[in-house]
This record gives C-alpha cells, sequence and structure tokens, in this order.
C-alpha cells in the first residue's frame, strides 16, 4: 500500500471497506497470490491506480479495489494482500482468505511469480478446493527467462484444469490478455479435477512442476548470490547499511540546499507582492498581516524547508525499496531484535516510518503475533518520518557545522545518520523494556521471505514518488500548517492586560522548558505541531518574531540569526534534536496506533512513553551540559 | 553421509532434505505453506552477520528462519553444493 494519499492521511486505517456487488452485469475478480508476485503492479496496469508497489513481502495490507474496463464490460478487481495459503497466520492473511472463500467474487486471479512457481502452485492448488473458477496469471515472465526458466503452459494449463495468462506486469506485456480473460470468466468452461486428499499439496506442485518446469542456467540466482554476499556480509553489511543511509542523506542534504534556497526566495517575493496588494486594496492592518504574515508565511516555511528534501529523499528511498534491499536490512538486524524479543520484521516497519509514522504503523500488520506487533506500533515514532527529518537538518546545518559546501553537506548527513542511528539504539531499548513490563513474552516464529534483486525502473520511481508521495505528504502538512499559523498569529496578537495569550502559555511552559534545556516557546511549539511535525519551526520562528525581533526568512543563516538572537546555543539545538525524535507521535499516527490496536490504552501509552523518554533525554543532556561546561 | 539432525545445524551451501516437522505450533503451518514436508530439498544460502537468522532456498524462493524455528526440521544431510 505505501504512502499514498490514503495510507498517510487520516484514513491510514480505513482500508477494510466492505466489498458487495453493485449490480447482476458486474465481474468481480480477487486477485490473490504470495506476497511480492506483483499483485499491485498488475493491479496499477489494469484500473489505472496507483497502489504503491515496492519489491518486498507485506507491502500491500488490506483490501484495493478499483474499475477496469475491458470493451463494454466493466469489472471491479479487488487486490489481496499477499498470503502463502488460506490457512490464515496474519490478519491480513485472513482478509484475502474471507474474501476468497465468501463467494463474492466471480473468478479468483492467482498471480504466481514464474521464477519460484512451485511454491506459489501451492496457494493455487488450496484455491482450487474451495473454487474451481480460478485463472492462472503467472507474472515476471522476462525474469524467468532471464534465469533461464522456461514454462510450458499449456501442459500447466491441461494439468490444473485452469486457463493460464502469461505476464510481465512491470513492462505492461499481458496485461491486456488478462483483462480479455478476466471480462470472459464467467463464460469459460473451468475443468480442473478434484485431487485425491492423500497426497500432500506441495508434493502434487512440485509433480506438476517437475512436467512442466524447465531450467536452462542458473546466472542469474550467481548474481544475486555475489550480491547477498556483500550486502549481508559478515564485515561488510553494518559499513554498508551505514554508508548507504548516510549517502542517502547527503545526496538529500546536497540536492536540497539550491532549491530550498530558490523555493524560499520566490515564496517570500510573492509575500512582498501579497503586502502590496493588501495595502493597495486598503485591507485593514491586522487582516493583512493575519492572511500574509500569519497563514502565508508559515506556509511558504513550510514548503520550502520541507519540499526540496522530501522530494530527493522520497525516490532514493523507493529506490532502494525497489531494489528489495529493505528484506536484507531486516534479515541483518533480525537478531538485535530477537534480543529485544521483538520480530525482525519490525525492521521493514520502520523503514515505512521513515516517510511516515502512521503508515509505518499500518504496515506493522505483517507481523504476526499480536505482542511484537504492539512493540512495533508503540516504538514507530523512534524513527524521524520525512515531517521531522527536514527540521534536524535544517538545525545541524545551523549549529553543528561552520563548513560549507560538499564537506559541509558531508557532515551534517554523517551526523543525521548518527541521530537515525541512535533513534534505533532507542526503539531497541524500548522493544526490550516494554517486553521486560507491559508486554512479557518470548519471540514468536515467523519466517521472513528475501526477494530477487530487481533492477529499479528509475524514471517511474521518481514520477511515481513525487507525485504520489512527496506532493500528498506535503498537501497534508501545508493544510495544517495554514490554520496554525493563523492560530499562532491570533494568540500572539490578542493581548490581555498587555501581555498576548501566546506570552501567557510560553511563560507558563518557560520553567519545564529551560529544565530540558529547552525554553517555553518551543515546548509550546512541540505542543502547538501535535497535527503535524512540520510546523514546529515555523510556530518557533513566529512566536520570537511576535516578541519583536522580527526579520523575514530567506535562508538557513538568517533562521540561524534569529534562533541565536533568542538565546539558543548548540545544546539547545541539541536537545531540541532529541526531543523532536523522542516526543508524542502526530495526532494522524495517534488515530491510526487508535485504530489498528482498538485501545485507548495503548494509544495513550504511545503518546507517553515517547514523551517521557525525550523529557529525560534532554533533562539529563542538560543537566550533565550545565555541570560540565 | 546420511545423518538424522535438524535444519538449523546446516552449514552455507550445503544441502539437505527434509525428513520430519518437529511439533505442531502455528510455525510449522507456516512450514508446511512455504512448502517445508518431508522430501523437500532446501539449500541453506547464508547466514546473517550476526550468527542468527540464515536464509534457505526452498522450492526456489529464499527465506529466513530463525535459529530455534529451524531446529523444528529434521533433516538429513545430502551432498554440498
Amino acid at each position: 500500500m505505501g504512502l499514498t494519499y490514503r495510507s498517510t492521511g487520516k484514513g491510514a486505517a480505513n482500508t477494510d471497506d466492505g466489498i458487495a456487488r453493485m449490480n447482476e452485469d458486474e465481474i468481480i475478480i480477487a486477485l490473490a497470490g504470495n506476497p511480492n508476485v506483483g499483485k499491485s503492479t498488475l493491479f496499477n496496469e489494469l484500473t489505472g491506480m496507483r497502489q504503491h508497489t515496492g519489491n518486498w513481502s507485506g507491502k500491500t495490507v488490506g483490501c484495493a479495489e478499483g474499475i477496469c474496463r475491458y470493451g463494454e464490460r466493466e469489472l471491479r478487481i479487488v487486490d489481496l494482500p499477499g498470503t502463502y495459503s488460506l490457512n490464515p497466520h496474519s490478519s491480513e492473511e485472513a482478509v484475502a482468505r474471507d474474501f476468497i472463500c465468501s463467494g463474492i467474487p466471480d473468478s479468483v486471479a492467482i498471480v504466481c511469480d514464474a521464477t519460484c512457481l512451485e511454491r506459489n502452485l501451492i496457494l493455487v492448488l488450496q484455491t482450487l478446493q474451495i473454487t474451481s473458477s480460478v485463472i492462472l496469471c503467472i507474472n515476471l515472465m522476462d525474469e524467468a527467462q532471464k534465469k533461464g526458466i522456461r514454462i510450458d503452459t499449456e501442459r500447466l494449463g491441461e494439468l490444473l484444469g485452469v486457463p493460464i495468462v502469461c505476464m510481465s506486469a512491470r513492462s505492461k506485456r499481458g496485461i491486456n490478455d488478462a483483462a480479455r480473460l478476466f471480462a470472459e470468466c464467467k463464460n469459460i468452461e473451468f475443468s480442473s479435477q478434484p485431487r485425491d486428499s492423500e497426497t500432500p499439496i506441495p508434493k502434487i506442485a512440485e509433480e506438476i512442476c517437475r512436467e512442466c518446469v524447465m531450467r536452462e542456467h542458473k546466472k542469474r540466482e550467481l548474481r544475486d548470490r555475489r550480491i547477498d554476499k556483500i550486502l549481508t556480509g559478515k564485515f561488510t553489511a553494518f559499513p554498508i547499511m551505514f554508508i548507504m543511509l548516510a549517502v542517502i542523506f547527503w545526496i538529500t542534504i546536497q540536492g536540497a540546499n539550491y532549491p530550498s534556497a530558490l523555493l524560499s526566495k520566490g515564496l517570500f517575493y510573492i509575500q512582498d507582492r501579497l503586502l502590496e496588494l493588501m495595502v493597495s486594496i486598503g485591507a485593514p492592518v491586522w487582516l493583512t498581516e493575519l492572511l500574509v504574515l500569519g497563514v502565508w508565511r508559515t506556509l511558504a516555511w513550510v514548503v520550502a524547508v520541507m519540499l526540496p528534501p522530501m522530494a530527493i529523499f522520497f525516490p532514493l528511498f523507493t529506490l532502494l525499496e525497489d531494489l528489495g534491499y529493505l528484506p536484507r536490512i531486516a534479515f541483518n538486524l533480525d537478531r538485535c531484535f530477537k534480543k529485544c524479543d521483538a520480530c525482525g520484521k519490525q525492521a521493514l516497519t520502520m523503514c515505512m516510518g521513515f516517510g511516515c509514522n502512521a503508515a509505518g504503523v499500518v504496515g506493522c500488520r505483517i507481523i504476526d503475533s499480536k505482542r511484537e506487533r504492539l512493540i512495533a506500533m508503540l516504538t514507530n515514532v523512534f524513527v524521524p518520518c520525512n515531517g521531522r527529518f527536514p527540521t534536524i537538518i535544517a538545525l545541524i546545518s545551523i549549529f553543528f557545522v561552520t563548513l560549507s559546501g560538499f564537506w559541509g553537506s558531508m557532515i551534517s548527513s554523517l551526523i543525521l545518520a548518527a541521530v537515525i542511528i541512535f533513534g534505533i539504539l532507542i526503539t531497541f531499548l524500548c522493544s526490550k523494556l516494554l517486553s521486560l513490563t507491559l508486554l512479557k513474552g518470548t519471540p514468536s516464529s515467523f519466517t521472513l521471505e528475501l526477494p530477487p534483486y530487481r533492477a529499479p525502473q528509475v524514471g517511474k520511481v521518481i514520477v511515481r514518488s513525487i507525485f504520489d508521495r512527496t506532493l500528498c505528504v506535503l498537501g497534508r502538512a501545508a493544510s495544517v500548517a495554514a490554520p496554525a499559523g493563523l492560530i499562532i498569529w491570533l494568540l500572539a496578537n490578542i493581548f490581555i492586560a498587555d501581555k498576548s495569550i501566546l506570552l501567557y502559555c510560553t511563560d507558563f511552559l518557560d520553567p519545564l522548558g529551560r529544565l530540558l534545556g529547552l525554553d517555553g516557546v518551543i515546548l509550546f511549539a512541540f505542543i502547538l505541531a501535535l497535527p503535524a511535525n512540520e510546523i514546529v519551526i515555523p510556530i518557533i520562528l513566529m512566536a520570537y518574531s511576535a516578541s519583536g525581533s522580527l526579520i523575514d526568512y530567506s535562508g538557513l543563516s538568517e533562521l540561524g540569526g534569529l534562533l541565536r538572537a533568542n538565546g539558543w546555543s548548540a545544546l539547545t539545538a541539541l536537545c531540541v534534536i532529541t526531543f523532536m525524535l523522542c516526543h508524542f507521535p502526530c495526532s494522524t499516527t495517534l488515530i491510526t496506533i487508535k485504530k489498528e490496536s482498538g485501545s485507548m490504552r495503548w494509544t495513550l501509552l504511545a503518546a507517553l512513553l515517547p514523551t517521557a523518554i525525550g523529557m529525560l533525554l534532554c533533562f539529563v543532556l542538560n543537566s550533565f551540559a550545565r555541570i560540565f561546561i | 553421509m546420511i545423518n538424522n539432525t535438524s535444519l538449523d545445524t546446516l552449514k552455507p551451501h550445503q544441502r539437505a532434505t527434509v525428513t520430519s516437522l518437529l511439533g505442531d505450533g502455528e510455525i510449522i503451518q507456516r512450514f508446511e505453506d512455504l512448502g517445508i514436508i518431508p522430501g523437500t530439498e532446501i539449500v541453506c544460502l547464508m547466514i546473517s552477520p550476526l550468527g542468527d537468522p540464515a536464509a534457505y532456498l526452498i522450492r526456489d524462493a529464499l527465506i529466513a528462519i530463525r535459529r530455534e524455528d529451524a531446529a523444528k526440521i529434521g533433516v538429513c544431510y545430502g551432498t554440498d553444493v
């Protein structure tokens, strides 16, 4: 499912909307299959929709539904989460099983991976025990060809008694044939025979494959083994993970510099013109300031600082995802998760958290054990989502890096990588803490499939990740930023006995803030930014500028100047970064946790636990610094 | 050469044939879904840098299994790859 508008917004957990027949003529096709065989890719090609796809098992959680037109026919396609069998182990496998068994679909299209057909046939044979109306879509034919695998589809069709269509969904081959078969599914004679139930299904699959699948060479596999040897090697795995992380951040930081400056120049140019416009039409001063300095400036800041890093980070991350590297990360780190009595798949949900914590929480559905799923949900917030790491980047560049250019961004990215690793360590610590106290238990069993490496489709990835992910995530941030700008302006400009409401609030929070190495304004900004972490810095800026030293933001150096003028030191920045990493998740994530866990208590804990840890860390950091420096 | 042991003892590039599945938990069910039944050939391909889990080639798919779970799969060694 990934980070589409549906999966990151408030609707993140709304995936199990009921599917029922609209009218008699309609054809409903269920797309089933093992995880990571390309069901969503086929679904996208058929319906023209944009389900996010990636090269790892469990990318799709919950059902997606779309319409595909073939000639006069209208087909309703339901994309099911991947399952290895019809005996459900996890909640999303149960979703698939229940839908196939419900009798709603006219036909079940089972998508198979041509490169490991034998395993895929187990699900096909199981489905055939429930319904004979099965269409076999053998996907990844191009990859199988490269691997030297040939499939005698005619014989396979005879043996199974089902129609077969061969395809390479990524390169759009065979899509039309599939649509035609689906459209005609009510007229097809399905001829599968019931099999004797004595022979175990894997045995039958093995026998069928012995007759229908031929292998010529194993060159491709050798290539994958060689890559694995480096990416999961004893001495290379962890250095490569770190370098990969640092390089991604470096490209993000370096690449974002220029467009960020350009954007802020442009947006603040517009701000000046807006001011002039308001003056020329004779708008009252308070309205001008409210709209331009309140709403527009907050919006401009969010766009200028957030958009470039997001637009660079998302595609890079998607490339890694398509390559098939993420499951290797889980493979490398599993031992650590086991030590914390957690599930190795938690690494995958953490990777999703980089994009959006709400999506990461939904992604926890891939973890079978309820206890381990809760651990993963409660600790997901320690991975800074894209709403937070641009702020962390900005603070690092202002306070900790004096160099500019190549070395500057290099050091920034290393510091950022260190922050991320610190977050991962806290995740481990918290997971262990939870399994020792509230979520006692022993690690449960699980299996993790490591997919073959696939060359990512670079162009497609860039376009998709910018349009589907970046813009929608940014849209959400902007829709929060505008009203927040309005509210904060009002708070700063409504006076009760020569003190603004904002000042009352920040003064009240100031003692606690100071104790944590922050100040009242910062703490207040974190609280106000509950709907979206993106707006923490804009709120801080606005609060500081309201109290006198008003400047226009036009670059990081001026931002640094303003922050320093308000008493920020490197220690303050460090505490803010720490608190940024460890504090209550945004409201969207909290709502998602509530939906996924079904419990108010766990949701409350999800907010309190990271906040408590963040406060403790900041307090300790601040006290130590004050004693020793 | 033929030795009754369990899957977790396999070293990288060693091949084995499944003889039995021990126990009856959910994981055994999952193993069967993945096509692991008596007679299935399994090759250990690599071990995680931290020593656990290991990745096995099972019916052309690469599956990572933790050590204590692999111990539930009884195998006899085959020829090395």
